[in-house]
């Protein structure tokens, strides 16, 4: 894409949410609630640039078919080198540029009612627009500078908006929480870039992948560098061991949740491994890394979210465990099977959001134990659930299967037995656990009286959740493998597909859909949402035995396996007593000892000297005396004799003093 | 007149060298700076401190005599320096009334209220 | 010529300050006319010479102790234009602080002139003699503000303040001499490239000069004199003090040290990168858990001040360009968090952190402004700090792998320490009922942040309106320390 007219467009699709925020934040007190029609303005024409894009790149607009791509030089040292911010979409871009932009106007809708009467509504708006414009600007992002910039503006946002209702201190501390552990990945990332850059002298991803083939990078510090790239990737998609912020970041208003911590912001980091893939793959150990902590995390977060009372914090666990499968199908070197995933992720766990925060709008709780009863009540959030529910245990045919099936046949197919398992596993825990919340919430009598009182949310809330729930059940279908039968195209596989540099190192070859893996995996999907009906629908007492019984392994789940508490423990309170320490140190040692000393040698010495003025005048005369004399033995030192002279005349005078004295 | 005599005689008439104007001044000097180091009258120290003056003003003299390349600079000094030990009189034998004034004493051992 | 007059306006300024009437509010209004005067020409310069810095209408070049080759050379280059437009802009912030100082506001006024004359010329001059006088005029000014306008503990302070950097200027005067007598002559252009000393030679002035740089930094461990002195001192002079002041030692290290002593620093550079990293770390652990709002912005700075070090000490384009501009942005962040801190103070009479909390709700734009302050301290993105920051690692990190490394764990503790003030002053329950009367900045107190900020950000998009002055000095330093 040549033309300045497309490069416009192109630009305008992060600029103008960009805008936006500027306008919001300088005149928001004007426009109080009227923010959203502003935003909505710009997100709209975002999404539509956003299709151009995705139309262009997928060769459906005459002249397109090639990815987008252009920069300019950002700070130009000269001699020195340059970065540059520039802008790649090719058919992955593309695909996220649109996801972005639909779920950001869907949650824009959504939040007009759900934020109504808040006191800083079009704050609100801004930053949620700051953070449309940097998720869009990272998506674009053709090296890493320009990446890592709004990665971390991106983290900024996230932290705004957990924080939104900052006077609640859980609320506070949870946004703090956030930043500080996703800042952690954030670090070790930059470490990964300024590694990359000072082997390659590049900071674009085709150029480092390139110099790395080339061999200037290579072996352990490569691995080394990838890995700790990837260790930003867990910081921002929050996997094991960094996943503790997520769950604290639903004290966010729950859209947020949707939209930052579902949809988007924490897919950023597959985005990120997706986005670098001809990198990762040139080291087995990093993939093999990704793998593992990718299916690791899905089965423990998994786990988490059996047992929790929040309804937030079940999606929110659940989140992390549906990341985990999107980092273990790239590890494997299932790349379009994870951003599938991660496409059709973005519409189900958004729903899901919204359905929660729909419920919480109509009875302002949180806690799965005081709802029940709210299907006739609220019908259209109610089915909306259980489509979103279904999407994500796997069920055929709506979106999550066809995306998780190819994750789980391809595990077995590439020989990684233990991951297959695990990814196994986690369908009937997910299945499980989110019906589980589905039947608590809505069937069975109410259990308070906010939930008999309960009502269906408005249309400006219920619209974008019916609209995200077709797109639960249809999103997957552009996505059907051709081995199904269908007289469709897989358009998807033969979009996004990863570079012929990446297929040819993984030695990727395509697999036939494979109906008994597909039979498999929703069966099992199945058994979780039958164990969930027998448990909570037909026998509710049994589920209370069962946690009275296995109390521990119950505390065990709901403390999150007790990951808060060793961190508590160990890094907190090594940060704390680290930051006490040097504060003591520092004043004692360094601000009273240090500089207190050389204060204190000063005014000793000062005293010392004192002595010497005695008020006497003839002691003065001395001094003057001898100094001048001291004087001339220097200036004639040529002349010995003199020297001698003098010093035996000052001897002598000195007597003459101290006879006198 | 004895041969002897006539050399002195000449001696004396004749202009004596630099040395002996330069150990006139050192010895005048040696008095002074003796004098002001050992005596207490606050009067006595200022004859003395005028006595190295002078001794200065000699020796400056002497070398404005002794070096016509300098021009007769030396002695434009002596006569600066005349002028300033005149001020300088003036403001220090003031001081030692006002000190007399108030304390009764021109000793000045007795008068160290600059003690450090 | 522009450059010698926008240095003694100032000079103008103060005796303006004892001329006109006592009346605290011509005496403001004169104040901040005469401030704007540096301003305005610096920016004239930036607009009319941004590419052509060596002009002679900039430069001025005329014997003063000629038997010592001193001369009084002035001119402007890449290097210490950012920092003189940064000082006249400061200057204007502090007149514009000044606002709540209500005892002997003409002195206070007239001494900060001459502060500004000392901190224009040090930036400007071309002569080491002449750096040495400038950089030694601005220490009495700012030893009398904090001396006679501090809080109660400002006499101990200020001494200390004056008995280190005074210290410290005085091991950098022996260096000095030492380079001038060796060398023949004082011109910092002629002695580029070591003058002609021999290496050792070079080591052994390079010494105390590096000393003396570092004390006014400061560099941990030598950073004893500062907490005291940015507490006590006035808001006003804590925007100079911290925006300012230790840039005379950064910058003498860039512009003195590294080009005319090549081969006299570089056994050094590797400590100095290590003293920037212990900067970066030691000063974020330090400013964790204090409890004065002051003390955390001011250990904060330090922290800051570290990667300067490290992008100066890296001796490649990428760092001392990174290190060049840190120092101007620097400069904008502290100042801004330091006025936020005075305005805070002045609302809720306070700044313990502990009692503090929930301002955000009450003072919106105080309190935004002070979470744009703390998230360019942290190096945010799109903030100007960051982009210094990013490129003083990268160098850093280029030359020495170690302590760059390490220095990207600033990342982590600079977030660390700035959340959790801001979770306890602007965000949270309201500190105290009271509190809740407190009214947002007032216009004259936007005034003096909003410029600050409003840099921030436009140096955070387009780092390039700076870079581009900056590069072809920074380019030369590169090419006499011999690098690439």
């Amino acid at each position: 894409m040549q033309s300045v007219g497309q490069q416009l467009i192109i630009t305008a699709i992060p600029a103008l949410p960009a805008l936006v925020f500027v306008v919001l934040t300088l005149f928001g007190r004007l426009l109080r609630e009227n923010a959203q029609y502003v935003a909505i303005l710009g997100v709209t024409i975002s999404l539509v640039f956003s299709a151009f894009a995705l139309l262009w790149v997928a060769g459906i607009i005459p002249g397109g078919g090639q990815p987008i791509e252009f920069s300019v030089t950002w700070i130009d040292l000269g001699e020195g080198g340059s970065f540059s911010m520039g802008v790649y979409i090719d058919s992955l871009a593309a695909v996220m540029l649109v996801v972005v932009c639909f779920v950001s106007l869907m949650i824009q809708l959504y939040s007009g009612g759900f934020m109504e009467g808040d006191s800083r509504f079009a704050w609100y708006y801004a930053v949620l627009n700051l953070f449309t414009a940097s998720m869009l600007g990272l998506v674009v992002a053709p090296n890493f500078i320009e990446l890592y910039i709004f990665w971390e503006l991106v983290g900024l946002c996230s932290y705004l908006l957990i924080g939104h209702w900052y006077e609640k201190p859980s609320a506070r501390d949870a946004a703090q929480k956030a930043f500080i552990v996703t800042r952690i990945g954030d670090a070790a990332l930059f470490v990964g870039i300024i590694i990359f850059w000072r082997s390659t002298g590049t900071t674009t991803f085709e150029g480092i992948s390139q110099a790395a083939q080339a061999g200037f990078i290579g072996g352990s510090l490569l691995t080394a560098a990838v890995v700790l790239v990837f260790v930003g990737a867990i910081g921002k998609s929050a996997q094991f061991p960094l996943h503790v912020w997520l769950p604290d970041a639903m004290e966010g208003p729950t859209p947020v949740s949707a939209l930052i911590h579902a949809a988007t912001m924490v897919a950023a980091g597959v985005y990120l491994v997706a986005r670098t893939y001809d990198i990762f793959v040139q080291s087995e150990g990093a993939m093999l890394t990704v793998a593992y902590i990718g299916g690791f995390t899905a089965l423990m977060a998994a786990t988490m979210a059996l047992v929790k009372k929040d309804i937030k914090r079940v999606v929110a666990y659940s989140t992390v465990s549906q990341l985990g499968y999107m980092m273990l199908a790239l590890g494997i070197g299932s790349y379009t099977a994870g951003i599938f995933h991660l496409y059709n992720h973005a519409f189900f766990k958004a729903l899901l959001f919204l359905c929660a925060g729909s419920i919480i709008y109509a009875m302002d709780s949180y806690n799965l134990f005081e709802m029940g009863g709210l299907r006739r009540r609220m019908p259209v959030t109610f089915w909306a659930m259980v489509i979103a529910g279904l999407s994500l245990a796997g069920i055929f045919p709506l979106a999550g299967f066809w995306s998780k099936d190819a994750i789980i046949a391809s595990a077995y197919e590439e020989h990684y037995y233990v991951l297959f398992a695990m990814a196994l596993l986690t369908v009937f825990l997910t299945a499980f656990y989110i019906f589980r919340a589905i039947f608590l919430a809505f069937t069975g009598e109410p259990r308070t009286e906010g939930a008999r009182a309960a009502v269906e949310s408005p249309g400006i809330m219920t619209g974008p959740m019916v609209l995200l729930a077709i797109l639960s059940v249809a999103s997957g279908w552009v996505g059907i493998p051709e081995g199904f039968g269908l007289p469709i195209r897989d358009y998807f596989a033969s979009f996004v597909t990863p570079s012929g540099f990446a297929r040819e190192t993984l030695d990727i070859h395509a697999h036939a859909f494979s109906f008994t893996f597909a039979t498999a995996s929703v069966l099992v999907g199945g058994a979780g949402i039958a164990l969930a009906y027998l448990l909570y629908v037909q026998k509710p007492e049994r589920a209370a035995a069962l946690a009275t019984r296995f109390s521990g392994l119950h505390t065990f789940l709901d403390k999150g396996w007790y990951f808060d508490a060793l961190y508590g423990a160990t890094v907190v309170r090594a940060a704390l007593w680290l930051g006490r320490f040097t504060g003591a140190f520092d004043r004692r040692v360094l601000v009273g000892g240090l500089t207190g000393g050389v204060g204190r040698g000063v005014s000793w010495t000062g005293d010392l000297l004192r002595r010497l003025q005695t008020g006497g005048v003839q002691n003065y005369v001395l001094f003057i005396l001898v100094g001048v004399l001291a004087l001339g033995v220097i200036v004639g030192a040529q002349y010995a004799f003199l020297v001698v002279a003098l010093i035996a005349l000052i001897t002598a005078m000195a007597f003459a003093v101290g006879a006198r004295l | 007149m004895p041969p002897q005599a006539q050399q002195i005689l000449d001696a004396l008439v004749a202009s004596p060298p630099l040395e002996a104007y330069l150990v006139v001044g050192a010895i005048m000097f040696a008095i002074g700076a003796w004098g002001a180091l050992v005596r207490r009258n606050a009067v006595v120290i200022f004859m003395c401190v005028e006595l190295m003056i002078n001794a200065v003003n000699l020796t400056l003299v002497a070398f404005a005599d002794f070096l016509p390349g300098a021009g007769g600079l030396g002695a434009s000094y002596a006569a600066v320096v005349i002028a300033i030990a005149a001020a300088e009189i003036a403001v220090g034998l003031a001081i030692v009334l006002a000190v007399f004034r108030s304390r009764r004493t021109v000793n000045v051992d007795e008068v160290n209220m600059m003690k450090g | 010529m522009i450059t010698t007059v926008t240095i003694f306006i100032p000079l103008l300024g103060a005796i303006l300050m004892l001329l006109v009437s006592d009346d605290a509010r011509t005496l403001r209004y004169t104040a901040l006319g005469v401030a704007a005067f540096p301003l305005l020409l610096a920016l004239y310069v930036y607009f009319a010479y941004r590419t052509n810095l060596e002009a002679a209408a900039l430069t001025q070049d005329f014997t003063w102790i000629g038997a010592l080759n001193v001369g009084y050379r002035v001119g402007l280059d890449g290097l210490g234009f950012g920092m003189f437009f940064l000082t006249a802009l400061l200057t204007v912030i502090a007149v514009l602080a000044s606002w709540d100082i209500r005892e002997n506001l003409k002195q206070y006024l007239a001494i900060l002139f001459i502060a500004e004359v000392g901190m224009l010329g040090v930036f400007a001059a071309q002569d080491l003699i002449l750096f040495y006088v400038f950089f030694e005029i601005t220490l009495i000014p700012m030893y009398l503000l904090v001396g006679i306008w501090g809080d109660e503990n400002r006499r101990p302070a200020a001494v200390k303040f004056f008995i280190y950097t005074f210290l410290g200027s005085t091991v950098m005067l022996a260096g000095f001499l030492a380079f001038g007598i060796l060398a023949g002559t004082y011109s910092i252009a002629e002695l580029s490239g070591g003058g002609g000393l021999s290496r050792t030679a070079q080591v052994a002035v390079a010494a105390p000069i590096l000393f003396g740089l570092l004390v006014k930094v400061p560099a941990v461990p030598l950073h004893g004199w500062l907490l005291d002195v940015y507490v006590s001192s006035p808001t006003s002079t804590n925007v100079v003090l911290s925006g300012v002041l230790p840039k005379l030692g950064t910058y003498g290290l860039i512009k003195i040290a590294l080009p005319l002593l090549p081969q006299g620093v570089a056994p050094f550079l590797g400590l100095v990168a290590a003293l920037g990293v212990v900067n970066i770390i030691y000063g974020a652990f330090v400013a964790f858990l204090q409890p004065d709002l002051k003390a955390l912005v001011a250990y904060s700075s330090i922290a800051t001040l570290g990667f300067i070090l490290l992008g100066a000490a890296s001796g490649n384009a990428v760092g001392l360009n990174g290190a060049v501009l840190q120092q101007v942005t620097h400069g904008l962040y502290s100042a801004l968090l330091f006025v936020l801190v005075g305005i805070i103070a002045a609302r809720t009479g306070t700044r313990r952190i502990r009692d503090l909390g929930g301002l955000a709700a009450r003072m919106p734009w105080a309190g935004g402004l002070l979470a744009l302050g703390a998230l360019a301290a942290m190096g945010l993105p799109g903030l100007a700090v960051f982009v210094s920051e990013f490129m003083s690692i990268m160098g850093g990190y280029t030359a020495f792998p170690v302590q760059g490394a390490l220095a990207a764990l600033g990342i982590v503790l600079s977030a660390m320490y700035l959340l959790y003030m801001l979770a306890r002053t602007i965000f949270g329950p309201l500190g105290r009922p009271s509190y809740e009367a407190a009214t947002d900045a007032g216009p004259i107190e936007m005034a003096a942040v909003v410029p600050l900020a409003f840099l921030l950000v436009l140096l955070g998009i387009l780092p390039g309106l700076l870079i581009a002055v900056q590069r072809p000095a920074v380019q030369a330093v590169v090419s006499a320390i011999g690098g690439s």
